[in-house]
């Protein structure tokens, strides 16, 4: 068996595992669901009959979705030092296959919580705009957050977990990135096109390359204890 | 030892030039004399990330806790040239544009400095273990450096409406004459070496208290 197909059938298995323990624990489903549902009712109650504009309305999701965000995506590595099973893992696979299967599953993850929060925002706040573009770019905006956090994610399951050292450690990473989603969402709600926000898309596509680029690069430092 | 009066002198020389063989620059008048002193604080702050990030880097090549401790000093000495930097800023934009703050493109990205560093120190006090806290530090120290260019270089260009300042602010580096070049380019080296003696006395502390430890 050459290498290629080696790194797949780990990879696979690895996403296959964590699909599976998602399953069964629902973890991601319960409780990131619920997190992302309680911040935007507190969100829509704290601005009750105002009419925000389209500037503060982006503000709102963007903080939404960072810290339900934030609440999750630790939880790929710490459920493996918690299990103790980061050391069967670390024989098992390449480091850059586990960098892998985890990045694919918080993305996964996040993509699956954006739509939420992408749904319930519109029937809560009553937004309009070009929301398909609006969507488009919370996408690429939460897999590039998706990308940059799961390096921190190893190194905060290393750290003994502390719950608020993952929103303080990505928030400078994470910055560049926010911004400029942030100010995307708001030409998207102002019923922008597409062609009015090229330089934005295109940053927001090429974060994840650099930020997974780098990652890779550090990742085995990370992992091999 | 002589260095550090050599340095004491040369800084005392640069202050009183600052204030006296310097003049003011037009339109700003008296409050330009900042740049003297704001712009190599801001200069040295983004310095000692730069030799955090070379520690780090030695430090993972080599598992020598020396390299870690020094990263960690020279994050130390860049924290606190970072917040003189915001502040100094902060006052004077306070003079020159009415507010304090206005997330203005080079207050972000010093901003974003400073929350680098705080996140950097938060890791290392939750790791109690020196060999993981050292990698993990050292990590953190170069990939949260991915952001910086980011947002000083790419982010500002998406931006038309604010202004896209190069590294030197609207204090007039353009309009600066030769005699405030010279005060200028004198107190960047004057906090530069600075910055490099504290640098090697927290080096020296090191070795000393490895030595006493009897490592």
């Amino acid at each position: 068996m050459d290498k290629l197909s080696c790194v797949w059938i780990s990879l696979v298995a690895l996403l296959r595992k964590d699909f599976v323990e998602e399953l069964r624990a629902k973890y991601a489903m319960g409780s990131l669901l619920m997190f992302a549902l309680v911040t935007l009712t507190v969100v829509s109650f704290a601005v009750g009959a105002f009419h925000p504009d389209a500037a503060i309305h982006a503000a709102l999701l963007w903080i939404t979705v960072f810290f339900t965000g934030m609440s999750g995506l630790g939880r790929g590595f710490v459920k493996e030092e918690e299990a103790r099973t980061a050391v069967l893992l670390r024989l098992a696979a390449t480091p850059d296959t586990v960098f892998a299967g985890k990045l694919l599953f918080n993305a996964a993850v996040m993509i699956a919580v954006t739509t939420l929060i992408y749904a319930m925002y519109i029937v809560l706040m009553g937004i309009s705009g070009s929301l398909l573009l609006l969507y488009a770019v919370m996408l690429l905006g939460t897999l590039g957050m998706a990308c940059g956090t799961t390096l921190l994610a190893a190194v905060v399951a290393q750290a003994g977990n502390q719950a608020m050292l993952l929103p303080v450690m990505a928030l400078p990473v994470l910055m560049p990135l926010l911004m400029v989603a942030v100010n995307a969402s708001r030409i998207a709600l102002e019923g922008g096109a597409p062609g009015e926000m090229l330089g934005l898309l295109a940053f927001l596509a090429s974060f994840p390359v650099v930020i997974v680029a780098v990652s890779l690069l550090l990742f085995e430092y990370v992992w091999h204890n | 030892m002589y260095a550090k009066l050599a340095l004491g002198a040369y800084m005392v020389a640069v202050i009183v030039a600052a204030f006296l063989y310097a003049p003011p620059a037009e339109g700003l008048g008296e409050l330009s004399r900042i740049i003297y002193f704001h712009i190599p604080l801001a200069w040295v702050s983004v310095l000692a990330y730069l030799v955090a990030m070379v520690d780090s880097v030695r430090y993972l090549r080599t598992n020598n806790l020396k390299f870690d401790a020094l990263a960690h000093a020279s994050a130390h000495i860049g924290f606190v040239f970072t917040i003189l930097a915001t502040v100094t800023g902060a006052i004077f934009a306070r003079q020159t544009w009415g507010v304090y703050w206005n997330w203005d493109p080079r207050q972000t990205s010093i901003f974003l400095l400073l929350l680098i560093y705080g996140a950097y120190f938060m890791l290392r006090s939750s790791i109690s273990d020196p060999e993981r806290r050292g990698r993990l530090a050292a990590v953190y120290c170069m990939f949260a450096f991915v952001s910086v260019p980011l947002l000083v270089f790419v982010v500002p260009r998406l931006y038309p409406t604010l202004h896209p300042d190069p590294i030197v602010n609207a204090a007039g580096k353009l309009e600066m004459n030769s005699k405030m070049l010279q005060v200028f380019l004198a107190s960047l080296a004057g906090f530069s070496g600075l910055y490099f003696w504290i640098y090697q006395l927290e080096a020296r502390m090191h070795r000393l208290s490895a030595h006493w430890k009897g490592e």
